[in-house]
């Protein structure tokens, strides 16, 4: 170690990506593929792998938004309940006979005023986001029970499909992953207020001192979280021919899960939406192989648990290491 | 002592605070203080601890607005909006607990709120590492890596850092508080000369300190009972 650590020295981009977090994911994924693979070669059959990424494209949309937030020093714990509200809104517009477009459209925009009202109550009235998005969770959730009742809204029109469409044979979730963490990633890297999240997240205080307006950065950090929570619920509401309107199980959970796996970290300040988007497809890559290597899928929520809890030793430890050095 | 330098008593004030007060409820933290900083010179400010020394850095640094009494740059009277305000007008602050961005790299703590900028609204990366580097050289800190993690550098290499980011607002104020109350000896003498350097390009110091010492070595005026109230 300490040869490696001299090879790298006075290196700092060739050391961060050898030790990048965005590294060690690719690196497991692809681990977890060839191992997998070797026991049953239709787990990396083109079929399978396609599939690996449909069943999380929305999560990993999702988890953009969740991983601006994290960064921030916050975090939204409502957004799985949104989620299906969304859902249910977005199905409920395409029966009423709105052109389809709209349908898909208006529940975005609800989801960013849903989102910047949260951040609201976060930034001016000082409500710990924690606590905030509780709140949130519940009434959304409550809600949309007492809503629906609980019923599936079905006889959805013929072109309101939007995930099951395919561009260039690939799913339109697939693409939309892509290009959002694309766009988001360079975003966060490049632009004035993507380093503000950052800065914000690492000192509060020292970034108010740089004359950042930090209060008005969170209610748009929490906006930016509702767009990318609303596309995630549009991805979610135009998957099948129904729409379930409960709020699925751990959704925001799974999501959370994929930005802290990412490479977010929870103390805020570090982390980029490429960790959180690969985070994504290794949590679906691992649901899949389970059931490759026939264990019981009960296993997974134990795997994604022990998965954070590892990510956030090495976060602490990565941590204590650069004080010490100091 | 040192003597004042050439340009010292002559040279107008860059910064005056007039019998400037402030309140908190229960606490009148600041009673009629005057002060004057002026290019090229060190004015030491002791202080115990509740002296008022703190309210009085953050209506240097525009946090706090004065209830009453003025706060005068360049010979004009100014209210400061924040502290984006006061760095614009040239007045940089470092403060005791160095707020710093840990996880972000020594050229973007340089360089975050006012980095140079590409066309649609990119940071410009490259230039902000050559001129963090020019900055770092110019303190005679060219061992820092603009790349490094702040997280990663000693306190000393940290307070570099701040300097040359005071540097890269052309702060013609800098107003340093208890800037040696964790460095090593070593450190410690590195940062004097850093600061007759200063002086000597004609950087007024406002030095916040309660070491008597530093401040003989360093100081060229001191308040009196007289012109403060502590």
């Amino acid at each position: 170690m300490p040869d490696f650590g001299a090879l790298l020295r006075g290196r700092p981009r060739l050391r961060a990506a050898v030790l990048s977090q965005e590294a060690v994911l690719l690196l497991a994924l692809l681990a977890l593929l060839l191992v997998v693979g070797l026991i049953n070669e239709r787990y990396v059959a083109e079929r399978n792998l396609m599939s690996i990424a449909l069943a999380h494209a929305y999560i990993a949309v999702a988890a953009i938004g969740m991983s601006m937030v994290i960064i921030t020093g916050n975090i939204d714990i409502s957004v799985g309940s949104l989620i299906g509200v969304l859902a249910a809104v977005c199905g409920t517009l395409a029966n009423m006979g709105l052109p389809i477009g709209l349908a898909w459209l208006l529940p975005i925009l609800l989801a960013i005023v849903i989102s910047g009202s949260l951040g609201v109550l976060v930034a001016y009235c000082r409500i710990p986001s924690i606590v905030a998005s509780l709140g949130y969770l519940s009434i959304l959730k409550g809600g949309l029970i007492i809503w629906t009742g609980g019923a599936w809204i079905t006889d959805l029109p013929e072109n309101f499909g939007l995930a099951l469409q395919r561009w260039g044979g690939v799913p339109a979730p697939i693409w939309a992953m892509l290009i959002l963490t694309a766009l988001a990633a360079y975003w966060m890297r490049n632009s004035r207020t993507g380093r503000a999240f950052y800065a914000i997240g690492g000192n509060a205080e020292a970034a108010r001192l740089a004359g950042i307006p930090t209060q008005r950065m969170v209610v748009l950090v929490f906006m930016l979280n509702g767009l990318f929570a609303g596309i995630a619920g549009i991805l979610f509401a135009t998957q099948l021919k129904v729409i379930q309107t409960t709020v699925p199980p751990y959704l925001e959970l799974t999501i959370i899960t994929a930005a802290v796996v990412g490479g977010v970290s929870i103390l805020g300040g570090t982390g980029t939406v490429i960790g959180s988007t690969l985070a994504a497809v290794l949590l679906a890559a691992i649901g899949s192989a389970l059931i490759f290597i026939d264990v019981s899928p009960f296993w997974l929520r134990a795997t994604y648990g022990t998965l954070i809890l590892v990510t956030v030793l090495f976060d602490l430890h990565r941590r204590r290491l650069q004080q010490r050095a100091s | 002592m040192q003597a004042a330098p050439a340009s010292g008593a002559a040279a107008a004030p860059v910064v005056r605070l007039a019998e400037v007060s402030k309140s908190f409820p229960g606490v009148k933290a600041l009673a009629g203080v005057s002060l004057e900083l002026r290019p090229g010179e060190v004015h030491a400010l002791l202080g115990e601890n509740g002296a008022g020394k703190s309210t009085l850095i953050k209506i240097l640094s525009g946090v706090y607005a004065p209830d009453a009494g003025q706060v005068e740059i360049d010979g004009q009277a100014v209210a400061l909006q924040g502290p984006a305000h006061a760095q614009r007008l040239g007045v940089a602050t470092i403060h005791q607990e160095l707020l710093q961005f840990p996880d972000l790299t020594v050229a973007e703590n340089i360089f975050l709120g006012h980095a140079p900028m590409r066309r649609w609204g990119r940071i410009d990366w490259e230039t902000s590492r050559r001129r963090a580097a020019e900055l770092l050289a110019q303190l005679g800190a060219s061992d820092i890596s603009v790349d490094a993690v702040v997280g990663s550098l000693s306190v000393g290499n940290r307070q570099r850092v701040e300097i040359a980011k005071a540097l890269a607002l052309d702060a013609r104020v800098l107003v340093m508080d208890e800037p040696t109350a964790a460095l090593t000896a070593h450190d410690a003498e590195r940062l004097f000369a850093t600061v007759r350097m200063l002086c000597g390009r004609g950087v007024a110091i406002a030095y916040i300190s309660h070491r008597l010492s530093e401040i003989f070595e360093l100081a060229d005026r001191w308040p009196t009972p007289t012109t403060t109230s502590w």
